[in-house]
C-alpha cells in the first residue's frame, strides 16, 4: 500500500469531490456482496436497498450543494466541479432512483436477475456523473464507455427475448460506431493541438481548457474542423440526432421499458451535457463551423422525429421517435447556447428536468401496462385505461400532455425557454421548422391519448389478447403521483428550480 | 370590479367538484356544474353593475409569475372583455341547462365544460399576452375531449381536425409572439409594453409578427380558407360543446385578433388589412352558399357561424370605431344566437328524433310534434337573419355602416352575404319544422311513438338565450355603452383609423 499516495489525497481532499460517485460504486458493490452472503428468500429485499442507497446520495448531495471543491478541478484537471455538473448529478440520481422503481414492477414479470440489474443502474448513473464533469478527452472517453458497455448488457438484459437480444446487438453495433467517430475525433483534435509548428500547441491538448486555447489561437485548422465534426458526430449518437438516430427505434423498443427509460432520458441528458460544454465553451471559436453543423442537425431531427412517429403503432416505438424530436428541440437550446444567448444554457437544463419528470411519468404507466413480452406495447392495449384505471390514464395525459407542450404543464416551459433563448440568438427558420413540429406532434400524442380514453380502439375478441395489466403498487404509485404534480407545478411555478438552473 | 377574477377560479373549482361529484351520481355533478356557472355568471353580472365605461384596461390582479422573464400574472378589464364575460357567463349556464341528460360519465363531461370555460373567461381577463396565451391553450384541450368522448358523427375525426388546428394555429400566436417578445428586449409580455416596443419595430419586423399572430388567432375565428374544422367539429361535438364552441370558443379568436394582433401591431393591419377584409367577404358568402345546400341540419348551423364569424372579421378589418364596435356586439350577438340554434338542432330535435336529415325532417311536421323547439328556433333564425329587434340586428348593420365608411365595396359584398343568411335560415325552417308529412317517399315518417316533451331545463336554457338577444336587440346601448368607451383607449385609437396609415 502506498502510504504516501493516499496521504497525499486525503490532503487536498480531490476523493471528497467524488463522494456521490463513491457511495454509488459502493452501493453497487455492496449489493453484490449482499446477493452472496444473504439467504436466497431475502434477495427479494436487494433492489429495494438500491433506491434506499440512491435516495440518500441524493439527499447527501443537497446537502453538499454548495460544496467546497465547486469550481475547482480535481485529479490533474479531468474534472471540473461547477454548478452545472452539481446540477446534472441530481439530474442522473433522480433517474436512477425512477429506473429502479420501474425495475421493480418491470423486472417482476419475468424471470430474470434483479440484484445485477440495480448494480449495473447504479454504476452507469455515476459513469454519467463522472461524465458530466469531465474536463479531459481521456476522461470523456473513459466515462462515456463505461455508460456504453453498461447499457450494452441491459438493453439485451431479457435474454430470452429476440427482441431484446436484436436490440442489444443493434446498440453495440451503433455504439461502436459511434465511439470510434468520437475517439477518431479526439486523436485529430489531439494531433492537431499537439503539432509544435503551430501556435498555442500544447503537451496536454486533451485538455478542454488548453485545446480551447488552441483552437483559438488556430481558428480554421483543416484537421481540427474535421476533428471537430466527428466528435459532435459521435455525441449526436449518443443523443439519437439526425442523421444518427437510426438505431433508436429498435433499441427502444426491444430493450426492457425500464432501460428505454434510462436511455431515452439520461443517457440523452449525458450527451447534451457534453454537448453543450463542448459547442459552447471549447469549441466557441469554432462556431462558424458548429453553429451550421448543429442547427441542420437540429432541424433534421425535429423533422424526422416528428414526421416518423406519426405513423408508429408501438408505443416504444412511438416515444423513443417522439425522444429523437425531443433531442431536435434541445439541440436548439444547444444551438442557442453556442450563439451566447444568455439564458440558453439554463433553458437547456430546464428543458432536461421538464422532459425527465414527463417522460418516466410515461414509461411508469408503459411498464404498468405490459405485459410478459415486453416488446409488445401496442397502442390498442391502451384501450379503455380511462375507465380501468383513471390513475394511470390521468398520469399518463399530464406525462404525454406535459411531452406535447401544452401549457401550463412543465414541457411547455420547457419549450418556451428554449425558444426564447433561440429567439435570442437569431435562429428564426429553425423556429419556424420547430413550431411546425410541435404542431404535428400533437397529432401523436393526442392519437396515444384516444387510445386511452376512447374505447373505440377496443381490439376484435378474435384478436390477440391484451396483455394483463399490473396493479399500481406503493412505491411506484407514489412516484407517478409526485412525477404527474411536478409536471404540474413545475409549469405554474418554476421559481426555485427556474433559478437554480440558471444560477451560475 | 375585484371579485371578476373569481368568475376564473370559479370555474375551475367547480370542475374539480363536479368531477368528484360526478363519483357519487350523475345528477349531483349536474347541479354542481349548474351551480358554479350560475355563480361565476352572477359574479360577472355583478361587476357589471358597478362597472364604469372608461378607456383603457383596468387593472384587478397584478402579480409577478415568471420574474426572469418578465412575465405576469396580470388581469384587467375593459368594455370589450367584459361584453365577452356576460356572453360567456350565458353560454356555459344554458350549456349546463342543456345537457342536462348527459348521464355518461357526467361528471368527467362537466368538469371538462367548466375547465373550458375557466380558460375562456381567463382569456377575456387577461392583459399579459403570455397569461391570456396560456388561457387559450387550457380552453382548447377540454374540446377535444368533449367532443371526442360525447360526441356524435364522425367525432375521432372532427375532434383531431379541431385539436389540429387550434395547436397550429398557437404555435403560430406563439411564434409571433415570442418573436415580438425578443425583439423588444424580452423584458415583458404585458399588452401595453408589447404595444409600446412595436412601435420601434422596423415596418417588415411589424408585417410579419402581425401576420404569425392574426393569422394565429384567426384560425380559431373560423377566417376562410381555415375554417374547416369548424362545420366538421361543430357537427361532432356533443350539443353543449357545439354551443361553446360557436357560442364563445370562436370569439377567442376574433377577441385575440382584436386584442393582441390589432393593438400590438398597428403597422401590420393597415397593410394586411385589404386582405383580411377579402378573405372574411369570402367566408361569408361562401359558407353561406355552402349552407345553401347541405342536407344535414347542424352542417347549416356549423356553416352559418362561420359566415356569422366573416361579419365580425370584417368588422375588425374595416377598423374603425363602429365597425370595431360592431364586431363586438356580433360577437356577443353569434354567440347567443349560435348557442340557441344548435341547442335546437342537437338537444330539442335530435335526441327525440335521432335524425338530422333535412329530407327526414321535412317528413315529420315537427312544428307540431314540437312547437316549442320550432318556434324557438324560428325566433334564433330571425336573430340570426338580422331581423330588427333581435341582437343580429344591430350587430350586422353596425358593422355595415362601419365597413361602408371605410370601404364601400367591402359593404356591398358584405351586405349580399345578409341576403344570402336570409336564403339558407329561411330554406332551413322551412323544410325541418314546416315540412308536410304528405310528401313522405319512404322516408323516415311521423316517428311511431309520440316524441318526449320539451323538458323544463331546456326550456330555461332557451329562455335564457332568447332574453339575451331580444334584450340587446331592444336596447343594444347596454352593450355599446361599455364597447365605445373602451375603444377611445390610445391602444385602440392607434389602430382604428379606418385604415389611414
Amino acid at each position: 500500500m502506498n502510504l504516501e499516495a493516499v496521504k497525499l489525497a486525503a490532503a487536498n481532499n480531490s476523493w471528497g469531490a467524488l463522494f456521490p460517485e463513491l457511495m454509488l460504486a459502493c452501493i453497487a458493490l455492496a449489493l453484490l456482496v449482499f446477493e452472496v452472503v444473504l439467504p436466497r428468500k431475502q434477495h427479494r429485499y436487494i433492489p429495494d436497498l438500491a433506491i434506499i442507497g440512491v435516495a440518500f446520495t441524493l439527499l447527501g448531495l443537497f446537502l453538499n450543494f454548495d460544496s467546497a471543491s465547486l469550481d475547482s478541478e480535481t485529479f490533474n484537471g479531468l474534472l471540473h466541479h461547477d454548478h452545472a455538473g452539481q446540477v446534472m448529478r441530481v439530474f442522473f440520481l433522480l433517474s436512477a432512483l425512477l429506473v429502479c422503481v420501474l425495475a421493480r414492477v418491470s423486472l417482476a414479470k419475468r424471470a430474470v436477475p434483479r440484484v445485477e440489474f440495480s448494480h449495473l443502474v447504479l454504476v452507469i448513473t455515476a459513469a454519467m456523473m463522472l461524465l458530466a464533469q469531465s474536463s479531459h478527452f481521456v476522461m470523456l472517453f473513459v466515462t462515456l464507455e463505461t455508460v456504453t458497455i453498461g447499457f450494452y448488457i441491459l438493453v439485451s438484459y431479457f435474454r430470452t427475448s429476440a427482441a431484446s437480444l436484436e436490440a442489444g446487438l443493434k446498440y453495440l453495433v451503433m455504439g461502436a460506431l459511434s465511439s470510434g467517430l468520437l475517439l477518431f475525433g479526439i486523436v485529430l483534435l489531439y494531433g492537431a493541438a499537439g503539432n509544435p509548428a503551430l501556435p498555442m500547441h500544447s503537451a496536454n491538448a486533451m485538455h478542454y481548457r488548453d485545446l480551447a486555447a488552441f483552437l483559438a489561437a488556430n481558428p480554421h485548422n483543416f484537421v481540427a474542423s474535421v476533428g471537430i465534426v466527428l466528435v459532435l458526430a459521435g455525441v449526436a449518437f449518443k443523443i439519437g440526432a439526425f442523421p444518427f438516430q437510426i438505431w433508436i427505434p429498435d433499441v427502444y423498443q426491444g430493450a426492457p421499458t425500464p432501460v428505454t427509460a434510462f436511455l431515452a432520458v439520461a443517457s440523452k441528458a449525458a450527451g447534451f451535457a457534453v454537448l453543450l460544454v463542448l459547442a459552447r465553451d471549447v469549441f466557441a471559436s469554432y462556431a462558424w463551423l458548429v453553429i451550421p453543423v448543429l442547427t441542420l442537425m437540429a432541424g433534421a431531427t425535429i423533422l424526422f422525429g416528428n414526421i416518423a412517429a406519426l405513423t408508429q403503432h408501438n408505443v416504444k416505438r412511438l416515444i423513443g421517435l417522439s425522444g429523437v424530436s425531443h433531442a431536435g428541440f434541445l439541440l436548439l437550446g444547444v444551438v442557442a447556447a453556442a450563439s451566447g444567448a444568455a439564458m440558453a444554457t439554463g433553458a437547456v437544463y430546464f428543458y432536461l428536468f421538464a422532459y425527465l419528470i414527463a417522460s418516466f411519468a410515461v414509461f411508469g404507466v408503459m411498464t404498468h401496462l405490459a405485459g410478459a413480452d415486453d416488446s409488445d406495447q401496442e397502442l390498442e392495449h391502451y384501450a379503455g385505461l380511462a375507465k380501468d384505471n383513471p390513475f394511470l390514464a390521468a398520469v399518463l395525459a399530464v406525462g404525454l400532455g406535459s411531452l406535447a407542450g401544452i401549457p401550463p404543464l412543465a414541457g411547455f416551459m420547457g419549450k418556451l425557454f428554449v425558444f426564447i433563448a433561440a429567439f435570442q440568438a437569431g435562429a428564426r427558420w429553425l423556429l419556424a421548422l420547430a413550431a411546425a413540429g410541435v404542431a404535428i406532434s400533437i397529432y401523436y400524442y393526442f392519437g396515444w391519448l384516444k387510445a386511452a380514453f376512447f374505447e373505440s380502439l377496443a381490439p376484435s375478441p378474435d384478436g390477440p389478447a391484451r396483455p394483463e395489466r399490473t396493479p399500481v403498487g406503493f412505491a411506484a404509485g407514489l412516484a407517478l403521483s409526485v412525477l404527474a404534480l411536478g409536471s404540474i407545478l413545475l409549469g405554474f411555478y418554476q421559481g426555485p428550480l427556474g433559478q437554480w438552473l440558471t444560477l451560475k | 370590479m375585484n371579485a371578476l377574477p373569481c368568475t376564473i377560479y370559479v370555474s375551475f373549482l367547480g370542475a374539480v367538484l363536479a368531477l368528484v361529484a360526478g363519483m357519487r351520481s350523475p345528477g349531483t355533478a349536474r347541479w354542481v356544474a349548474l351551480l358554479s356557472a350560475l355563480l361565476a355568471w352572477g359574479i360577472a353580472l355583478s361587476a357589471a353593475v358597478n362597472f364604469v365605461p372608461g378607456p383603457g384596461l383596468e387593472t384587478i390582479v397584478n402579480h409577478p409569475w415568471i420574474p426572469s422573464m418578465g412575465i405576469r400574472y396580470h388581469l384587467a378589464v375593459d368594455g370589450i372583455s367584459l361584453t365577452l364575460i356576460i356572453l360567456t357567463g350565458i353560454a356555459a349556464t344554458a350549456g349546463i341547462l342543456f345537457s342536462w341528460n348527459i348521464e355518461e360519465r357526467a361528471g368527467e363531461f362537466f368538469a371538462l365544460f367548466l375547465a373550458l370555460i375557466g380558460g375562456v373567461y381567463g382569456v377575456f381577463l387577461s392583459a399579459d399576452a403570455f397569461t391570456l396565451f396560456v388561457f387559450y391553450e387550457i380552453a382548447i384541450v377540454p374540446k377535444y375531449f368533449l367532443i371526442a368522448i360525447w360526441g356524435s358523427t364522425n367525432r375521432e375525426y372532427g375532434a383531431m381536425k379541431l385539436v389540429l388546428y387550434s395547436f397550429a394555429g398557437s404555435a403560430l400566436v406563439l411564434a409571433g409572439l415570442l418573436w415580438a417578445y425578443a425583439a423588444a428586449g424580452a423584458h415583458s409580455f404585458g399588452l401595453h409594453d408589447l404595444a409600446t416596443a412595436a412601435t420601434h419595430f422596423s415596418h417588415s419586423q411589424q408585417l410579419g409578427m402581425f401576420a404569425l399572430v392574426f393569422l394565429g388567432f384567426a384560425v380559431l375565428a373560423g377566417m376562410f380558407p381555415f375554417h374547416t374544422w369548424a362545420p366538421t367539429g361543430h357537427v361532432a361535438a356533443p350539443t353543449a360543446a357545439s354551443m361553446l364552441l360557436a357560442g364563445v370558443v370562436m370569439k377567442l379568436g376574433a377577441y385575440g385578433c382584436l386584442r393582441v394582433a390589432m393593438t400590438i401591431f398597428p403597422t401590420g393591419l393597415a397593410f394586411w388589412q385589404p386582405t383580411i377584409a377579402c378573405l372574411a367577404i369570402i367566408g361569408i358568402i361562401y359558407a353561406g352558399l355552402v349552407a345553401l345546400v347541405q342536407d344535414d341540419f347542424k352542417f347549416v348551423i356549423g356553416y352559418s357561424s362561420v359566415s356569422h364569424m366573416g361579419f365580425v372579421l370584417l368588422g375588425l378589418a374595416a377598423a374603425n370605431a363602429q365597425a370595431v364596435s360592431g364586431a363586438v356586439l356580433q360577437m356577443f350577438s353569434h354567440g347567443v344566437v349560435a348557442g340557441l340554434l344548435f341547442a335546437v338542432v342537437g338537444r330539442m330535435v335530435y335526441e327525440r328524433t335521432h335524425t338530422r336529415q333535412l329530407a327526414d325532417l321535412r317528413a315529420m311536421p315537427l312544428h307540431r310534434l314540437l312547437p316549442f323547439a320550432a318556434a324557438v328556433f324560428v325566433v334564433a333564425g330571425l336573430a340570426s337573419m338580422g331581423m330588427p329587434g333581435f341582437s343580429g340586428f344591430p350587430a350586422e348593420l353596425t358593422i355595415l355602416i362601419g365597413t361602408w365608411k371605410t370601404s364601400p365595396l367591402w359593404a356591398t359584398f358584405a351586405a349580399a352575404g345578409v341576403l344570402v343568411a336570409a336564403a339558407f335560415t329561411l330554406r332551413v325552417i322551412q323544410v325541418s319544422f314546416f315540412g308536410s308529412a304528405s310528401i313522405a317517399d319512404g322516408r323516415k315518417a311521423a316517428p311511431a311513438h309520440p316524441l318526449p316533451p320539451i323538458t323544463l331545463a331546456e326550456k330555461a336554457g332557451a329562455l335564457v338565450l332568447v332574453a339575451s338577444t331580444v334584450l340587446i336587440g331592444l336596447k343594444p346601448d347596454l352593450l355599446l355603452d361599455w364597447i365605445n368607451p373602451a375603444l377611445q383607449s390610445p391602444l385602440f385609437q392607434a389602430v382604428l383609423k379606418g385604415g389611414k396609415p
